[in-house]
């Protein structure tokens, strides 16, 4: 993939990207560096991408890593709102507004609740966006929508 | 509102990207060349000693120097800057600098641009600062293009930490691979350093470990003046550089070399390598000099820049000498006498932190200690010393996880040779020196470290390469 290639394939995904990481993160200002990061490492390293059509994976993976580094390092200066997934069953969501909500939802329901409803990535692309397999996916999102009480449709 | 429009609310938020995501793509590839300009250079500082030495002889042997010397203003305190580089000495002595002689006066401070000594890859920058109200001024420089673009390519180091008031102060701009532009702007930010410059003290020894592990901002200072300069060259400098084409192919430690370019330019030459696939290391660093048919020796240039890395691999490609070009040499000659090599299969190596184990390390390094300190961990390497009181670099800046995600090494603290039994608690058999770093907030077992080198080839017998 040349830069041309690159710079086409970005233009077309980093919407996509900046709503992960703007949800994920609760900030415009660390959701703008995250995705400009993920670019930077993108194509430092796109001599390393050996299948073109995983690019959207690659780089959301490369994005959600970033995200993750980004709450390791704000987590020093302020703990992370996230509640444990065995407290969560206690915890209640419905009282949040739901972009607050989403934000205090147990790490691993969070990411697959914005990927799929915000980034707009399919139960597949979602699997492979966080290398688990699409039964989970669909378990995630279904207790992450109940939590949240919010109606949407599961399926594809 | 329910939950349903608040989704869709929420939806509509994010369908509003903000204008810095246009950008993006731009911003990564001026990171990228920024990166490139800080990780292929490397750099080589000559000993305050060796400066008075040299400038002590060349006043004194020199009669090009004392003919110079009447015909251009300021050149005694000039070449006395120069002292150190053979290359820009040679220069001077050939009158081969274009006064600049222009003058900026901004809140109480003047900055007045004196000389230039440039060719077709490279810029040298004389200038003074002068203030009544400060003592302790710095500057950081920047270029740009004549018409404000930005330029790539290039790296641009300032070496005039703590000169006085009004004394010639110096700057080297390298191009990599363009030619050097007609013309240029020049931004100089000055700030004042005074605070800093009276109360910085060197770490005392032992207390490294605190400066390591704490998290130290990288502040910007405060500018309290901005100049910007257009320097024009004179073309008839910028034009001035040598290509030999060559395709010499050499074997040293059981790797293959092949020389294909050597570029001579008044304040540098350029020796410029290919290597083969076949090759199982990379080439980090090659020790060779050139000598003409008089007996002249050119060695590693002393003025900034000694080699630059290909873009592609870790392999170093290019590596700058001194000059030979105002010696109108016949003949020269390579003395190859040794190489630094890079294992293809050792680029990265595992290293154990709860075990302190590691299953490689580069040639005559030891792990001496590994430290859990609050979910962060201290290493302390040492290292035989190539040349006496010389260290080198053991490791890149860059470390891994297993996962392959790339952190950057804040700083490390080097500590010389005669400290080493004090420090590690055990005798050593030749000296070494001994490198410390901090690996941060690092709640992993394995790290993946990126060697500078793997071993050391000294030829006991030059390698002889003609190249004219």
């Amino acid at each position: 993939m040349d830069l041309n290639q690159f710079a086409q394939r970005v233009e077309l995904l980093k919407k996509r990207l900046y709503r992960t990481a703007y949800l994920y993160l609760n900030n415009e200002a660390s959701a703008l560096e995250a995705v400009d990061e993920t670019v930077y490492k993108g194509l430092k390293s796109l001599r390393k991408l050996r299948q073109p059509e995983y690019f959207d994976t690659w780089l959301t993976r490369i994005l959600i890593n970033e995200c993750k580094q980004e709450l390791r390092r704000s987590a020093r200066v302020q703990p992370s709102d996230s509640v444990s997934l065995d407290k969560s069953a206690d915890f209640n969501y419905d009282t949040l507004p739901l972009k607050e909500a989403i934000n205090k939802l147990p790490e691993e329901l969070k990411l697959v609740v914005i990927l799929r409803y915000f980034a707009g990535y399919t139960v597949l692309e979602t699997a492979a966006n966080l290398d688990i397999p699409q039964g989970t996916v669909a378990t995630r999102q279904r207790r992450a929508l109940a939590l949240l009480k919010l109606e949407l449709k599961e399926e594809e | 509102m329910d939950r349903q429009g608040e989704y869709l609310e929420l939806l509509q938020e994010l369908s509003n990207t903000p204008l810095g995501l246009e950008h993006t793509i731009t911003r990564a590839q001026a990171k990228i060349s920024s990166m490139k300009r800080r990780r292929f250079v490397t750099l080589s500082f000559s000993s305050l000693a060796s400066l008075l030495i040299a400038f002590v002889l060349l006043v004194n042997l020199s009669v090009p120097f004392a003919q110079a010397c009447g015909r251009i203003p300021l050149l005694k305190e000039l070449t006395q800057l120069v002292a150190f580089s053979p290359s820009l000495t040679k220069a001077i002595e050939n009158e081969y600098v274009q006064p600049i002689e222009i003058e900026q006066t901004k809140n109480g401070i003047t900055v007045r641009i004196e000389y230039v000594i440039v060719d077709q890859k490279q810029l040298e920058v004389f200038y003074s600062i002068d203030a009544k109200q400060f003592t302790a001024l710095e500057v950081t420089p920047k270029i740009k293009a004549f018409n404000g673009d930005t330029i790539d390519g290039y790296s641009l180091y300032s070496s005039s930490y703590n000169t006085p008031n009004k004394e010639l102060r110096r700057m080297t701009v390298d191009f990599m691979e363009k030619d050097m532009p007609g013309s240029l702007q020049l931004f100089l930010m000055i700030y004042n350093n005074e605070r800093h410059s009276l109360n910085e003290k060197p770490v005392p020894l032992g207390q490294e470990r605190n400066a390591l592990l704490d998290d130290i901002p990288n502040i910007e200072p405060d500018y309290i003046a901005e100049f910007t300069f257009l320097l024009e060259f004179d073309p008839s400098y910028t034009s001035q550089g040598k290509h030999i084409i060559l395709d010499k192919t050499f074997d040293i430690g059981n790797q293959k070399l092949n020389i294909n370019k050597v570029e001579i330019y008044p304040t540098h030459l350029r020796l410029n390598l290919e290597d083969y696939t076949d090759n199982t290391a990379w080439l980090k660093s090659l020790d060779f000099y050139l000598e003409d048919e008089k007996g002249n020796r050119f060695q590693p240039i002393s003025n900034g820049i000694t080699g630059t890395a290909a873009e592609d691999t870790p392999m170093m490609e290019s590596f700058w000498l001194e000059s030979p070009f105002f010696y109108e040499s016949m003949e020269l000659t390579a003395y190859i006498t040794g190489a630094t090599w890079l294992d293809k299969k050792l680029d990265k190596i595992a290293l154990d932190l709860k075990n302190t184990t590691t299953d490689f390390l580069p040639e005559g390094v030891l792990l001496e200690d590994v430290e859990k300190i609050d979910g962060s961990w201290l290493l302390t390497f040492s290292a035989r010393e190539f040349k006496e009181n010389h260290t080198h670099q053991i490791w890149s800046h860059t470390y891994y996880d297993e996962e392959g995600e790339e952190y950057l090494i804040g700083g490390s603290s080097t500590i010389t040779g005669v400290y080493y039994s004090e420090i590690i608690g055990k005798d050593t058999e030749g000296p070494r020196f001994i490198v410390k770093f901090a690996i941060k907030d690092y709640p992993y077992d394995i790290v993946y470290l990126s060697p500078a080198y793997s071993w050391v080839v000294k030829l006991s017998t030059p390698i002889k390469i003609k190249i004219k």
